[in-house]
C-alpha cells in the first residue's frame, strides 16, 4: 500500500512507563489517484495516547465522505505498551480534479496535533490513469441529455461521457413543442453494472410549465447497455409531458437512490496496504451511500398552436390521426335509429380529439352521443377514440349515413389537418305498418316525432344547444333558497349533544323495566296487588248492590271483602272463614274492639243472607259506615 | 334540479320567542297571580311579532326580488357570451345572499365558460355539498376535467357511496338508525314477555338492533371521509408550481392545475401547504386555493 505518512511529533514512542511518553499523529489516503466515482480511504492515526478527540474532516468540493469509523489498538511489546487510534473515512470522488485534504487537528490529552494536507488526484472516465493508478470507468457525476435513443434503448452513442455510479436522462423528442401536446418521453436512470441500488422510485420532474403523465402500477422498463466501456442497468421510467403555457422552460428530473459501491479498492491491493480498511470493517460491498441524481435540464422551447390556418371547429387534438367511420345497421326502416360510429386512431391528445359535432338538420335527428378512449400504451398517448352516436333518418331517400370531420394539429408538420370520413352506404325502407313517414306530410323535418312512431320514442331526448356547444349543462333559471354561514350539522352547536337524549331514555325505559320485572316476580308484592285488585272489585259489587238497594247482596259482597282481608293473615281461604275463625285469625294481640266488631259484623251477614227473609235496604245504612271502618281497619298494613 | 333541505335561521326565531312565554305558562311551580302578567308578556310579543312581521317579511321579498333580478341579469349576461361578467355577478349574488345549488351551479357555468377552470370547479364541488348527487353538477365536473386535462375524482364504490349523502345526508342518517336502534332496545324491553308469543315480532326486534348500530358504524365512516372531503381544497389559477417553502422565491417543482384537488396540511403567513392528488407536496399561496368546505355567505354580522 502506498500511503503518506507524516511524523508530527518525533519519533516512535519509546518509555519505561506502561504507555508512550509522546503522541504522534500521521494521516494517510490510500490510493493517491483514482477514478471518478471510485473510492479512496482516508485513515488519521495517533499513537501514544489512550484518548483523543476525534478530527473532524472539513468538506470538500467534489469527495464525498462516507461515515467516520473508529478503532483503538494496544500492543506489548517486551513490556512496553503502546496504544494507537484510528480513524477512517472512504472518499467517493465525484469528479475528477487535483483535491488537498486539508489538515486536521486533533487534542490528545491536551496537545493539539495536526495532520499535513494530503493530495488525491481523480481522472476522468476513459482517461488513461496515471502510473500507479487503476484503470477503469467511472465517475460519479451524472448528466442528462437530450434526444439519444428512446426507451429500452440498449446503445449509447460513441464517445458519450458515461456516468460514474449512477446517472439520470431525459429523453424526449428533439424538436419544439406545442402547448397542449402529449409528448411521449422516459426518464433512463443508469447505474453502473455491480452497484447494488435499492428503494428506485419514480425520478421528480421539475418544470412549472408542464403536466406529466406516468402510468399506474406500473413497473419500469429494465435493460442493460454498455457506456464508455462500461456495463450500466438502465431502468426506464415512461412518461409523457405536456406544455401548458408558451415560451422557453428548463425541465429538470432528480432522483434519490441509495447505492451500495462495490469495493474497488480489493482489485488494487498492494505491498503497503493497511488491512485496517479491510473489509472486515466497512462490508463485503462497501458503504451504502445515498446519492442524489440530477438529469441534466432540457431547455425546451414551446409554441403556441398557429391561429394561421386554424379551423373554427378545432377542438384541441394535437398529434397524428386516421379516421374512420361505420354505420349500422345499414338496412333501416325511416325513422329507425342507426348507430353511428367514428373511430379516431393516431398518437397524440386523445382526449381532445373530437368529431365536428352534427346537427340535426332536414335529413337526420341526432342523438346526443357517447365516447371512450382505448390506449394502446401506458401513458393513454396512443390508441384510438370511439364515438357513437345514435342518428335516425328522416327521408327516405337518402342514400349514405353522414359524413364526419376532424381537426387536429399535426406538431411535426406543423399544420392543421381535416379529416373526413368516408360516405357509408345505408338502405331506407318505408316504415312498416302504414305508419306516415316523417317528412311525407305528417311530421315535419326535424321536428320530434310522435311517441311510438317508428320506436324513436325509447330514444334520448335530442341535444339542447346549450348542452352541445360546451357539454355543460344548462344554467339554473330558479336561484333556489340561500343557506348562509352552512356547516356540516355534525359540527353545529348541539348537534351531538342532543344524541345524548334516545339514550338516557332507553337506559332509563331499561332500568324501569327491570324494576317492573324484580316487582312482578317478588310473592308479596303479588299477594298485596291481589289483594287490591279483590277489594277493589268487593267495593264495586256493594257500591252496586247499595245502589240497587238490595241488602242481601251488599251483605254478601261486604262478607266477602271481610274475609279477603283476613284470610292472608292465616293463610287461608278466604271463604272458608265464619266468624270465629276471622276473630282467630287476627291474632292474640288483636284490638278487642275489631274482634267484637267482626263478630257482630259476621251475625249480621250471616242473618241477611241465611235467614230467608229479605233484608231491609235501610240495613245497608245501618251498617255500611262501621263495614267501611272495619275494612279499613283490617285493610290497613301490618 | 333537486333541491337541498336547507335550513333558515333567520326565520325560526320568531316562532322560538313566542314558544317561551306559552312555555311558562304552563308551569305549575308559578302561582295563578302571575297569570296576567305572562298573559301580558304574551300580549305583547304578539303584537311586536304582528307589527314586525309584514315588515320583515316585506324586507325578505324585496331582497328576494333584488335576487331574482340580479340572477335574472347574471344568466342574461351568461347566454350572451358575457361569460366573465356572469361569473362576477354570479359570484356577487353568492357572497350577498349566501349559496344555493342553483348560483353555484350557473357560478360554476359563466366560470368555465369564461375560462376560469379553478373556480368553476370550485363552485360545483361546493354545491355538491348543499345537493349531493347532483347529476347535472357531476357531469359538469366529468366534462370539464376532461377538457381541462385534470385528474379524475375518486369513482370507486365507497367513494360514490359517500358522496351520494353527502356529510349533512350521512349526519341524518346516522342519527335517525341511533335512535331507532335505541327505541328498539327500549321496545323489546318494555314489551317484556309479552313478545313471546309473537315469535315474528320478537324476530324483527332483534334483528333491528343490530341493523340500526350496524347503520350508525357506517354513517360514522361515511361521515368521516365526507368531512375529509369537505377540507380538501381546489387550486385557482394558473400561478406556477408547488414551492418548497412558504416564500415568493422558494424553488418551484411540480406545476399544479387550475382546479386540481389538494389536500391542505396546514398554513403560514399566506401560505398554504398542499398535498395533490399524485401525493406531491409544496405551498401555495393560500389565495390560491379555496377550501370545499367553505360556502362562500355573508358575514354573520351582516357586513
Amino acid at each position: 500500500m502506498l500511503a503518506i505518512a507524516v511524523a508530527v511529533a518525533g519519533g516512535a514512542a519509546r518509555s519505561g512507563s506502561a504507555l508512550a511518553a509522546e503522541a504522534s499523529i500521521r494521516a494517510e489516503i490510500s490510493p493517491r489517484e483514482i477514478l471518478a466515482g471510485e473510492t479512496a480511504r482516508l485513515v488519521v492515526r495517533i499513537t501514544g495516547t489512550r484518548s483523543a478527540s476525534p478530527p473532524s474532516l472539513p468538506p470538500i468540493d467534489g469527495l464525498e465522505p462516507g461515515a467516520r469509523s473508529q478503532q483503538t489498538s494496544f500492543n506489548i511489546v517486551n513490556g512496553s505498551m503502546s496504544s494507537e487510534i484510528a480513524w477512517s473515512w472512504s472518499l467517493l470522488a465525484m469528479r475528477p480534479g487535483d483535491f488537498v485534504i486539508p489538515p486536521m487537528q486533533v487534542d490528545a490529552g491536551g496537545t493539539t496535533l495536526t495532520t499535513e494536507p494530503l493530495s488525491l488526484r481523480v481522472v476522468a472516465a476513459g482517461q488513461p490513469p496515471s502510473s500507479g493508478a487503476a484503470g477503469g470507468a467511472g465517475g460519479a457525476a451524472s448528466a442528462g441529455s437530450r434526444g439519444g435513443p428512446g426507451p429500452g434503448s440498449a446503445t449509447v452513442p460513441a464517445g458519450e461521457e458515461p456516468p460514474a455510479v449512477a446517472s439520470l436522462e431525459i429523453r424526449i423528442p428533439d424538436r419544439e413543442l406545442f402547448v397542449g401536446e402529449s409528448v411521449p418521453g422516459s426518464l433512463v436512470l443508469a447505474i453502473r453494472e455491480g452497484v447494488r441500488v435499492s428503494d428506485v422510485e419514480q425520478p421528480q420532474l421539475v418544470g412549472d410549465a408542464f403536466t406529466v403523465t406516468r402510468p399506474n402500477d406500473r413497473q419500469p422498463d429494465q435493460t442493460t447497455a454498455t457506456i464508455g466501456g462500461r456495463n450500466y442497468h438502465l431502468v426506464i421510467f415512461p412518461i409523457a409531458i405536456s406544455p401548458i403555457r408558451p415560451g422557453v422552460h428548463d425541465l429538470a428530473a432528480s432522483e434519490v437512490i441509495h447505492a451500495v459501491l462495490p469495493r474497488e479498492r480489493d482489485r488494487r491491493r498492494g505491498p503497503d496496504d493497511d488491512p485496517f480498511s479491510d473489509s472486515f470493517f466497512s462490508g463485503f460491498f462497501g458503504e451504502p451511500r445515498k446519492l442524489d441524481v440530477k438529469a441534466r435540464p432540457l431547455v425546451l422551447r414551446v409554441l403556441p398552436l398557429p391561429a394561421e390556418g386554424r379551423p373554427a371547429d378545432f377542438s384541441g387534438a394535437i398529434g397524428r390521426f386516421t379516421i374512420e367511420a361505420t354505420a349500422t345497421p345499414a338496412s333501416v326502416a325511416l325513422g329507425d335509429p342507426i348507430t353511428q360510429r367514428v373511430i379516431v386512431r393516431g398518437e397524440g391528445n386523445l382526449d381532445r380529439v373530437e368529431p365536428v359535432p352534427l346537427a340535426s338538420d332536414a335529413d337526420w335527428k341526432v342523438y346526443p352521443g357517447t365516447s371512450r378512449v382505448e390506449t394502446t400504451d401506458p401513458l393513454g398517448v396512443r390508441g384510438a377514440k370511439v364515438f357513437e352516436q345514435a342518428i335516425v333518418p328522416q327521408r327516405a331517400d337518402l342514400a349514405t349515413a353522414p359524413t364526419r370531420r376532424f381537426n387536429y394539429f399535426d406538431p411535426a408538420e406543423r399544420r392543421y389537418v381535416s379529416l373526413e370520413t368516408q360516405p357509408v352506404a345505408i338502405a331506407i325502407a318505408p316504415p312498416t305498418g302504414g305508419a306516415a313517414a316523417p317528412g311525407a306530410g305528417s311530421t315535419a323535418p326535424g321536428a320530434p316525432a310522435a311517441p311510438g312512431a317508428a320506436g324513436v320514442d325509447a330514444a334520448p331526448a335530442p341535444e339542447t344547444d346549450t348542452r352541445s356547444r360546451d357539454e355543460l349543462a344548462p344554467n339554473a333559471i330558479d336561484p333556489g333558497e340561500p343557506v348562509r354561514d352552512w356547516k356540516p350539522l355534525v359540527r353545529r352547536p348541539g348537534w351531538l349533544a342532543w344524541h345524548l337524549a334516545p339514550l338516557v331514555l332507553a337506559l332509563a325505559g331499561l332500568g324501569w323495566a327491570r324494576h317492573a320485572r324484580r316487582r312482578d316476580a317478588d310473592p308479596a308484592l303479588r299477594i298485596e296487588r291481589e289483594a287490591r285488585r279483590l277489594a277493589e272489585q268487593r267495593d264495586d259489587e256493594m257500591a252496586r248492590a247499595r245502589s240497587a238497594g238490595d241488602a242481601g247482596a251488599w251483605f254478601s259482597a261486604a262478607r266477602r271483602a271481610v274475609q279477603e282481608a283476613i284470610a292472608p293473615r292465616r293463610g287461608a281461604a278466604a271463604t272458608s272463614l265464619g266468624a270465629d275463625a276471622a276473630v282467630a285469625a287476627l291474632g292474640d294481640g288483636r284490638d278487642l274492639r275489631l274482634g267484637d266488631e267482626v263478630r257482630a259484623f259476621f251475625a249480621a251477614a250471616d242473618a241477611a243472607s241465611y235467614a230467608g227473609t229479605r233484608t231491609d235496604p235501610a240495613a245497608i245504612a245501618t251498617w255500611e259506615s262501621r263495614v267501611d271502618a272495619l275494612l279499613r281497619d283490617l285493610r290497613r298494613p301490618a | 334540479m333537486r333541491r337541498a333541505r336547507l335550513e333558515r335561521p333567520d326565520r325560526r326565531a320568531p316562532r322560538a320567542l313566542l314558544a317561551a312565554p306559552l312555555a311558562t305558562r304552563r308551569d305549575p311551580a308559578r302561582g295563578e297571580s302571575s297569570a296576567f302578567a305572562r298573559l301580558a308578556v304574551v300580549a305583547a310579543i304578539a303584537t311586536l311579532a304582528a307589527c314586525s312581521s309584514p315588515a320583515a317579511r316585506a324586507a325578505d321579498s324585496a331582497n328576494a326580488g333584488a335576487e331574482g333580478d340580479a340572477f335574472t341579469r347574471a344568466n342574461a349576461a351568461d347566454a350572451a357570451g358575457r361569460s366573465a361578467e356572469a361569473a362576477d355577478a354570479f359570484a356577487a349574488i353568492v357572497r350577498d345572499r349566501g349559496s344555493s345549488p342553483e348560483v353555484l351551479l350557473n357560478l360554476g357555468n359563466a366560470s368555465a365558460r369564461a375560462g376560469r377552470t379553478g373556480e368553476a370547479i370550485l363552485a360545483w364541488e361546493r354545491a355538491l355539498v348543499l345537493d349531493p348527487g347532483n347529476a347535472e353538477v357531476s357531469a359538469n365536473l366529468r366534462a370539464l376535467r376532461r377538457r381541462a386535462n385534470l385528474p379524475e375524482a375518486p369513482d370507486d364504490a365507497w367513494s360514490r357511496l359517500v358522496a351520494r349523502f353527502g356529510a349533512d345526508g350521512w349526519a341524518r342518517i346516522g342519527s335517525g338508525a341511533w335512535i331507532a336502534g335505541w327505541l328498539c332496545l327500549l321496545a323489546a324491553a318494555l314489551a317484556g314477555d309479552r313478545l313471546s308469543g309473537r315469535p315474528t315480532l320478537r324476530r324483527l326486534v332483534r334483528l333491528s338492533l343490530p341493523a340500526a348500530f350496524a347503520i350508525v358504524a357506517l354513517a360514522i365512516l361515511a361521515e368521516r371521509s365526507a368531512l375529509a372531503d369537505l377540507e380538501r381544497a381546489v387550486v385557482l389559477g394558473d400561478g406556477g408550481g408547488l414551492r418548497s417553502a412558504p416564500f415568493a422565491s422558494a424553488t418551484q417543482g411540480q406545476a399544479v392545475l387550475a382546479g386540481e384537488i389538494v389536500v391542505p396540511e396546514r398554513t403560514h403567513e399566506g401560505w398554504i401547504l398542499v398535498t395533490t392528488a399524485a401525493g406531491k407536496s409544496g405551498w401555495i399561496e393560500s389565495s390560491r386555493a379555496g377550501r370545499i368546505g367553505e360556502l362562500p355567505g355573508p358575514s354573520p354580522s351582516g357586513d
